[in-house]
C-alpha cells in the first residue's frame, strides 16, 4: 500500500508541478460554465430539479471526456519516454504501479469534478435545490469518471504512445456508449446483457435525477475493476508477450 | 576421474521434432463463430442447423487434434498443447451446456429442459457463458504467448503458464463482475435523494392554530406500519403542539369502519378535519412514491382545510363593467393576462368569488356580506358614483385591493386621491434588473421589486427579500399625495430597484428626462371610520401599481406567489395569520438581466481564471527557486552538493 501511495502522490504533484494540469482543470471548468450558462439554465424559468438534470447530463460528457485525457499520459508516457523501464524494474509489484497510476488520475479527476460544484450552488441564491439531488449526481460523475478513468488507464498500458492510448481509450469508451444500440438488433438474453453494459444510457441518468440505485454503483465499480485488473495483466505481459 | 556431462536446460536442447501450429486454435475459433452464427444470427431453418452442427463438429476436431499426439515434439509444445486442450475442453462443455437449454431438448425429448429440471436449467444457463469466457480468454493469451516464442527452439514453460494464468484470471475477473452486476440487479435497491422531503407546519399554519377558541379534531385514517401515515404522523404532531384545542387521532379505517363512516372516511388515506358539524378532508395516495406530490405541500392544504372549517365562510367581490382583469382569457383575441391563480389563491384562503357590478350595490350600497373587493386591472373609469360607494365602503370598516394597468392610460384618481395617493400611468422600466419573458427590449418594463417596508403586508416577501423579488409587469408610477380623507396612515410598502425610471416615451431605453431612483410600487392605507354606520374597524386599502402581478404568468415566480399572499392577508384582515407557508414543491428559476450576468461572469470568466492564475503562481515560484538552486550550485559547488546530500539523506 506504501508503494502505491508513493506513486500516487508523486504523479499527483507531477500534474500540479507543471501549468498542464492547470490548463486542463481550467478548461473543464471553463466548457461546464458555458454549457451551464446556454443548456442547464437556458433561457426559459426551469426549475431547479431540471436544471440539475441537464447540469449532470452536460457534465458528464465532459468528465468522460476529460477522464480520457488524463489516463492517456499514465502509463503510455512512461513508455514513450523510456522510463517505464527504471519504473518496472523498481522493487514494486505491477498492480501496485498501475494502482497508483490510476489513483493519481482519480484524485485529480475528483478535484475537477468537485470543484464545478459552485456552478448548481448558484441555483439556491434563487430558488431551491435539493443537496440529495446534488450529492446522488456528483456521486455519479465521480463514479463515471472513475470507470472511464480506468478504461483510460487499461488504453494506456496497451499503447505505446500518449496520442494512440487516446486514440484506444477513446475507442473502447464510445464502444461502450453506444452498444446498447444493439439491442435493436438482438434478441434476449443478448440484449439485456448489452444493455447493462452501456457505460452511460442505462447507468448513469438515474444518479442525473437523485436517485442512487446499488446496480448503478456496482456496475461502475465493477467496470473500474475489471478494466484495472486487465491493465495490470497487460503490463505483466511484457514477461511472456 | 569421471565427469557427468552438465544438464542441459530444456530451452537449451536442440531443437524436437514439430513446433506449435494454431491450426487448431483457429479451427477452434471457426467453430464458435459458426455456432453462434447459427443460433443468434440464422436462428432457424436449414442453414442454421447446418452452421451450428458444423461449428460444433469444428470445436470437437480441434479438441481432439490437439489431444491426439502428432509425431516428435518438444515436452514444452505439448505440455502447451495439453493446456490448450483442456481450455477447448471447457469451451466444449459450455456448448453442451448451452444446447441443453436451448430448443435441441426440446426436440429430442419432447419437453424442454426448465420445464423437465428448471434448477438445472437455471444453473446451466448461468454456466454456459462462464465456461466459455475460461475457455476462449486463456487460448487467445496463450497462441499470443507461444507466436512470440515462434523462432525459440522450444516455447519457455514459465511464459506459457503465465499467459495461461493471466488469461484464466481475466475470464474469471469478468465473471466475478458480471456476477456482482448481475446480484446488484437483482437485489434492485434503491435510494431517492431528489424527493424533498414533507413540509413542516409554517409559521402561517402555526399563528391559525394558536388562537383556537373551540376544540378542532384531526383523524388521519392509514394502516399502523404505513409510510405515508408517518410523514403524516410527524407534521400533524408539531401542529398539535400549538394548541391543546387541537386534538390528532390516527385510526386505521379497516379496524375501525365506524370511526371512519361516523367522519365520513371512505377508506385509509384520509386525513380528516372536523369542528362540529364542519368537515374537510385531504386524500392521500398510500404508497410514499405516489403520495410524494401531496406531501410536499401538505402544509398550504392542511391550511386550507384549517381555515375552512375554523372560519365562517367569506365572500370576495371583483368589480365588473370597467374591462377589468378576467380569470380567463375572453377569447382567442384577449391578450390580456389572465387572473385564474389569484381566484384560486382566494379560495384557499376561504373565501367564495362574486362579481360586483352596478346589479350588485356599485355605485350605491356595496353588499354587506363583502368581506373583500378587488378592483383588478380596470381599463375604463369608474364614475364618480361608484368610486364614491367603494371609499364608503372602506369607511365603514371594509377591505379593498386596487390593482390598476398602466396599458389602460388611465390615473384612476376618483379612486386613488380619497386615500392620499396619485397614480400616473406611466410604464417603469430597468435595464439592468429585469425579468427576461419574451427575450426581447419590452422586458424591460417587468422590474422586480428592490425593497420592501417592514409591514405586516410584506412579512414574508421581506424576508427571502433580493433571493426572490416580486416581478412588475408594466407597473405605473404611484406617489403619496398628501393627506387623504379620514386615512390613518398610508404606507409604501414595496419599492423598485434604484436605477428604475418610468418610461414616458415607451421606447425602452432612458432618456434625459426619465429620472432614475427607487419607486414606489405598493401602497398600503389604513382608514378611520368616519361614514354613517361606521364600525370599530378600519377600513384597508391596497394600492397595486400593476394589476399584472396578480396574473397567473407574474404568480409562476415564488415571490409574486408570496407577496400575494401576504398582502391579501393583510388587506382582508388575516395578518394575524400572515407568514410563510411551507412548501417543498420545486420552483422555476426567473431570469433577470442582472442575475444573469452575475452567473455568466462567475461561471464562465472568474472561476478558469482563477485556477489558471494559481498555476501560473505556482509554476513560476518553482522555476524561480530552481533557478535559484542552480545560480548557488554555480557559486559554490562543494556547499551546495553537501547541502543536497543532506536533503537526500533526511528524505530517505
Amino acid at each position: 500500500m506504501n508503494n502505491v501511495m508513493a506513486i500516487a502522490r508523486r504523479d499527483l504533484g507531477a500534474y500540479f508541478r507543471t501549468m498542464s494540469g492547470y490548463v486542463i482543470f481550467g478548461l473543464v471548468l471553463l466548457v461546464d460554465g458555458v454549457l451551464f450558462n446556454s443548456l442547464a439554465l437556458g433561457e426559459t424559468d426551469r426549475r431547479s430539479t431540471e436544471i440539475l438534470h441537464r447540469f449532470f447530463f452536460y457534465s458528464s460528457g465532459i468528465t468522460m471526456v476529460a477522464s480520457v485525457l488524463v489516463s492517456m499520459r499514465l502509463l503510455a508516457e512512461e513508455k514513450q519516454t523510456g522510463t517505464i523501464v527504471l519504473l518496472t524494474s523498481a522493487p514494486v509489484h505491477d498492480r501496485e504501479i498501475v494502482l497508483g497510476k490510476y489513483l493519481s488520475g482519480l484524485a485529480f479527476m475528483a478535484l475537477i469534478t468537485l470543484s464545478t460544484v459552485y456552478m448548481p450552488l448558484l441555483v439556491l441564491l434563487n430558488g431551491k435545490i435539493s443537496w440529495g439531488h446534488l450529492a446522488a449526481g456528483y456521486l455519479g460523475l465521480l463514479l463515471l469518471g472513475g470507470a472511464t478513468l480506468a478504461v483510460g488507464t487499461l488504453g494506456s498500458a496497451l499503447a505505446k504512445t500518449q496520442v494512440l492510448a487516446a486514440i484506444i481509450s477513446g475507442v473502447l469508451v464510445v464502444v461502450l456508449l453506444t452498444c446498447w444500440l444493439l439491442t435493436r438488433v438482438t434478441e434476449y438474453p443478448l440484449n439485456e446483457v448489452i444493455m447493462e453494459l452501456s457505460l452511460y444510457h442505462r447507468h448513469f441518468p438515474s444518479f442525473s435525477s437523485g436517485v442512487i440505485g446499488i446496480d448503478d454503483v456496482l456496475y461502475y465499480v465493477m467496470l473500474a475493476y475489471f478494466a484495472l485488473f486487465l491493465a495490470i495483466r497487460v503490463l505483466e505481459a511484457r514477461r511472456w508477450k | 576421474m569421471k565427469t557427468e556431462p552438465a544438464k542441459q536446460s530444456s530451452a537449451g536442447d536442440a531443437p524436437a521434432g514439430r513446433k506449435h501450429s494454431a491450426f487448431a486454435s483457429v479451427v477452434y475459433a471457426a467453430g464458435m463463430v459458426l455456432v453462434w452464427l447459427g443460433e443468434r444470427v440464422l436462428s432457424h431453418g436449414t442453414a442454421a442447423i447446418a452452421a451450428s452442427a458444423g461449428g460444433v463438429v469444428a470445436v470437437a476436431f480441434a479438441l481432439g487434434f490437439q489431444l491426439v499426439p502428432r509425431g516428435r515434439t518438444s515436452p514444452e509444445v505439448r505440455r502447451a498443447e495439453l493446456s490448450l486442450a483442456v481450455l477447448f475442453g471447457c469451451g466444449v462443455a459450455a456448448l453442451a451446456a448451452y444446447f441443453a437449454t436451448s430448443d435441441l431438448v426440446t426436440v429430442l425429448v419432447g419437453r424442454p429442459l426448465k420445464r423437465i429440471a428448471p434448477g438445472l436449467n437455471e444453473a446451466l444457463s448461468t454456466l454456459w457463458p462462464a465456461l466459455w469466457v475460461i475457455g476462449a480468454l486463456p487460448v487467445a493469451l496463450i497462441e499470443l504467448a507461444l507466436a512470440s516464442m515462434r523462432k525459440a527452439p522450444a516455447p519457455d514453460r514459465g511464459r506459457v503458464r503465465s499467459a495461461q494464468y493471466a488469461g484464466i484470471g481475466s475470464a474469471l475477473a469478468l465473471v466475478f463482475a458480471f456476477s456482482f452486476g448481475y446480484a446488484g440487479k437483482i437485489l434492485d435497491w434503491q435510494v431517492d435523494l431528489s424527493y424533498f422531503r414533507t413540509t413542516r407546519a409554517g409559521e402561517s399554519t402555526r399563528k391559525i392554530v394558536r388562537p383556537l377558541t373551540k376544540p378542532l379534531a384531526i383523524a388521519a385514517f392509514f394502516p399502523p406500519t404505513n409510510e405515508v401515515g408517518a410523514e403524516v404522523d410527524r407534521y400533524l404532531s408539531t401542529l398539535r403542539a400549538e394548541s391543546s384545542l387541537l386534538t390528532y387521532t390516527r385510526h386505521d379505517a379497516a379496524l375501525e369502519p365506524r370511526k371512519a363512516k361516523e367522519l365520513g372516511a371512505t377508506g385509509n388515506g384520509v386525513v380528516v378535519f372536523s369542528r362540529g358539524e364542519r368537515r374537510e378532508q385531504i386524500g392521500l395516495p398510500l404508497e410514499l412514491e405516489r403520495a410524494r406530490e401531496t406531501l410536499r405541500t401538505l402544509d398550504r392544504e392542511v391550511q386550507k382545510r384549517l381555515l375552512t372549517v375554523t372560519r365562517p365562510p367569506r365572500i370576495a367581490y371583483f368589480t365588473q363593467g370597467h374591462d377589468e382583469s378576467r380569470f380567463e382569457p375572453a377569447g382567442d383575441t384577449d391578450r390580456r393576462r389572465p387572473i385564474s391563480g389569484l381566484k384560486v389563491m382566494l379560495e384557499e384562503q376561504g373565501f367564495e368569488i362574486r362579481n360586483l357590478g352596478v346589479t350588485q350595490g356599485l355605485g350605491g350600497e356595496l353588499p354587506t356580506d363583502a368581506e373583500l373587493v378587488l378592483v383588478l386591472g380596470p381599463r375604463r373609469p369608474f364614475l364618480d358614483g361608484e368610486a364614491r360607494s367603494l371609499v364608503d365602503y372602506v369607511r365603514r370598516g371594509g377591505r379593498l385591493v386596487v390593482a390598476l394597468d398602466a396599458e389602460a392610460d388611465l390615473d384612476h384618481g376618483n379612486l386613488t386621491e380619497p386615500f392620499g395617493l396619485r397614480y400616473k400611468p406611466i410604464p417603469l422600466a430597468n435595464d439592468v434588473a429585469f425579468w427576461r419573458v419574451s427575450s426581447q427590449l419590452a422586458d424591460r418594463i417587468n422590474v422586480p421589486a428592490g425593497t420592501y417596508a417592514t409591514h405586516p403586508s410584506t412579512t414574508a416577501a421581506a424576508k427571502l427579500g433580493a433571493r426572490a423579488p416580486a416581478v412588475f409587469l408594466g407597473a405605473g408610477v404611484l406617489e403619496r399625495m398628501g393627506e387623504g380623507e379620514n386615512v390613518a396612515s398610508v404606507q409604501m410598502t414595496v419599492q423598485s430597484e434604484a436605477n428604475t425610471w418610468p418610461d414616458a416615451n415607451r421606447d425602452f431605453e432612458p432618456n434625459e428626462n426619465e429620472v432614475r431612483k427607487a419607486y414606489d410600487l405598493v401602497a398600503a392605507v389604513t382608514v378611520r371610520g368616519a361614514a354613517p354606520g361606521t364600525t370599530a374597524r378600519e377600513g384597508r386599502v391596497l394600492v397595486v401599481a400593476d394589476a399584472d402581478m396578480f396574473s397567473d404568468l407574474a404568480l409562476r415566480n415564488m415571490g409574486n406567489g408570496i407577496l400575494a399572499v401576504d398582502a391579501l392577508r393583510w388587506a382582508s384582515g388575516d395578518d394575524e395569520i400572515a407568514g410563510a407557508v411551507d412548501s417543498e414543491e420545486d420552483v422555476a428559476l426567473t431570469h433577470t438581466r442582472k442575475r444573469d450576468t452575475a452567473w455568466f461572469y462567475t461561471t464562465i470568466f472568474v472561476a478558469p481564471a482563477l485556477v489558471i492564475g494559481l498555476g501560473v503562481i505556482v509554476t513560476r515560484r518553482r522555476s524561480r527557486s530552481r533557478s535559484r538552486a542552480e545560480d548557488e550550485a554555480a557559486q559554490d559547488p562543494a556547499a551546495h552538493a553537501a547541502e543536497e546530500s543532506n536533503k537526500q539523506r533526511m528524505a530517505s
